[in-house]
């Protein structure tokens, strides 16, 4: 609700939306005040690729004639969403933050943004990403970097980092992000916002550029849990052009019954991380044993093979998901290739980054002759034990509790080794190979100022446990949802 | 086990499809044996009576369905990306010259 002309960036996406049904706001004043904002501050982050302004402007003027109409309006009437850029939005350049692509116009909407469309939401433009969504910083990206609105000395996290960079500065309420291994809920906790992954399948692929199909999902990056939990409302449902898409109704998530839930925490998995984020982490649990939740300690000893199982399974699927880039259908197509072998060679080298050739050729390692017993079919065995670890952790407590990352973002530039990078995923791996849900929402600030975020893991398609308690520590402490000062007028 | 060597890894780039420098091979063998040797502690996690997880949502989902036609996007849409076409047709170099 537009209360006392508060400006449109400090609400919701649902107090936006509201203001707008209300007649407060027009979907256009709406649209243009974040237009404008991405202009003249979108510079100092680097968050977007690409702005919509002719689509938004238009498609807001549209809803304005529909609510003028007295049409029935969607759940998402005028809510201005950036896209990560490996989410097509037909018609407009799908880059993947790749050379590869750069040039690359989707031929269809991805089911996810289409379904976005279809509840009037306004797409406002696409964010940076680490190239094809490999990394964890944002740093991969052919296009450009992207900076944490909190320190721009810092990294906004990765793969998702832009899409976070954007919501976290305030350049839109809400975004679309993917996560494979992290990649919505490490930056949404490096830039201080809530991002969620939903149970795998819960939420239609069918668009998203594929890196790792089996661990793959879109998800929200969002200011508020109740935003996270609207989107999912909106998105998760069946589609009947993604085949891992699980055969089951869209929910409703926004009624919050209160019952006295159980979360577990794995003690013996938390030794590494900073004292100040354990700190705040058991702040955080103790705020939700006073709201009468039980805290118990669970075994998930299995959970520290998880990044060497993701590294595999990951590189594995990547390898063959990215096979498809041959310069011959789409794409960068090298020049001067004198018979076919050589464009596919040669487009493939110029077109992708050193992280990309990494990942495909430790992908084609692992599944090798002579490797695929060792190392890839040693993973998916491991990958049961997580997963069927999980399942008895589930049948003790609700919900799973960690810090989302060990420790608050890195500088930018700081980290070379890319297997020290992909540490930071240590706590968000499990949760992608276990198919389940996940949540990382703002815990507190570093004494640098940069957040902290607090994760809930919950069982296959459970959601709903993860919204209200998330929810009840949002409310518990407000004081860690803040706006980075540079953002705030 | 294939043991990670500059030849091995010119191997995997050959079966990769990707061509790389000299100064990149270098590199890759670098980081795929620090990868490598991250992932061995696996080898001590006891596995022999567990199945592979080939599909994550086994049980709830069938991956078979109707060989029927669904979706077929326009050869204009379709030709619209691709980077060197004549007549509808997509055109490339000869397999052997």
């Amino acid at each position: 609700m537009q209360k006392n002309n508060v400006p449109l960036h400090l609400l919701s996406g649902c107090q936006i939306r509201d203001a707008f049904l209300k007649g407060e706001k027009t979907a256009t004043e709406i649209c243009t005040h974040f237009l404008y904002r991405i202009t003249h501050l979108d510079n100092k982050i680097g968050a977007f690729t690409e702005i919509f302004y002719k689509r938004a402007l238009a498609a807001a003027k549209q809803l304005d004639e529909k609510k003028a109409q007295g049409k029935l309006l969607g759940k998402l009437a005028a809510i201005p969403i950036a896209v990560k850029d490996n989410i097509h939005v037909k018609g407009e350049i799908t880059t993947c933050g790749s050379r590869f692509l750069q040039n690359y116009r989707a031929p269809f909407d991805s089911t996810a943004t289409r379904l976005l469309e279809e509840e009037d939401a306004i797409l406002i433009g696409k964010t940076n990403l680490d190239e094809f969504a490999m990394g964890s910083s944002t740093e991969n990206s052919f296009i450009k970097k992207t900076y944490n609105p909190w320190d721009i000395g810092f990294s906004p996290g990765g793969s998702s980092g832009g899409s976070a960079a954007a919501v976290s500065a305030r350049l839109c309420p809400i975004a679309l992000g993917s996560d494979t291994g992290g990649s919505i809920r490490q930056p949404a906790s490096y830039c201080g916002i809530v991002g969620f992954k939903p149970t795998y399948g819960r939420v239609s692929r069918y668009g998203l550029v594929a890196f790792g199909s089996s661990l793959d999902q879109i998800g929200p990056l969002t200011t508020t849990v109740s935003d996270a939990a609207l989107i999912m409302e909106v998105l998760g449902r069946q589609c009947e052009k993604d085949a891992t898409s699980l055969p089951y109704n869209p929910l409703d998530y926004s009624v919050r019954t209160y019952e006295k839930l159980k979360i577990g925490v794995p003690w013996r998995l938390l030794e590494g991380i900073e004292k100040e984020s354990k700190a705040y982490f058991i702040h955080s649990l103790k705020g939700l044993q006073k709201l009468g939740h039980e805290i118990i300690d669970v075994d998930l000893c299995v959970v520290k093979y998880a990044l060497a199982t993701y590294f595999i399974i990951a590189a594995a699927e990547a390898s063959t998901s990215l096979a498809r880039f041959d310069g011959v259908r789409y794409g960068r197509q090298a020049v001067g290739a004198e018979n076919l072998d050589q464009l596919y060679k040669y487009s493939r080298q110029e077109g992708f980054g050193a992280e990309v050739k990494r990942r495909i050729l430790f992908g084609t390692y692992v599944l090798s002759a002579g490797n695929e017993e060792a190392y890839y079919r040693k993973a998916q065995k491991v990958r049961t034990l997580i997963i069927d670890q999980f399942k008895t952790v589930f049948s003790e407590c609700d919900l799973v509790a960690t810090p989302t990352v060990p420790a608050t973002a890195m500088k930018v530039g700081s980290i070379k080794d890319p297997l020290k990078m992909s540490l930071s995923d240590v706590y968000t791996t499990a949760a992608n190979l276990a198919g389940l849900p996940a949540i990382s929402i703002p815990n507190g600030f570093s004494d640098q100022g940069l957040p902290y975020g607090f994760q809930l893991m919950g069982a296959h398609l459970k959601e709903d446990c993860i919204f209200k308690i998330a929810e009840a520590l949002q409310m518990a402490f407000p004081s860690h949802f803040q706006i980075p000062a540079a953002f705030r007028s | 086990m294939i043991q990670l060597t500059r030849e091995s890894v010119q191997k995997l780039c050959q079966q990769s499809q990707i061509h790389c420098t000299r100064e990149e091979e270098i590199l890759l063998l670098e980081d795929l044996i620090k990868m490598r040797n991250y992932i061995e502690f696996l080898q001590a996690v006891d596995t022999r009576a567990i199945e592979p997880c080939t599909h994550i949502s086994k049980g709830v989902l069938s991956f078979f369905r109707e060989d029927t036609v669904g979706f077929v996007m326009a050869e204009e849409e379709f030709l619209s990306n691709v980077p060197c076409h004549k007549l509808g047709m997509v055109c490339v170099p000869p397999i052997l010259k």
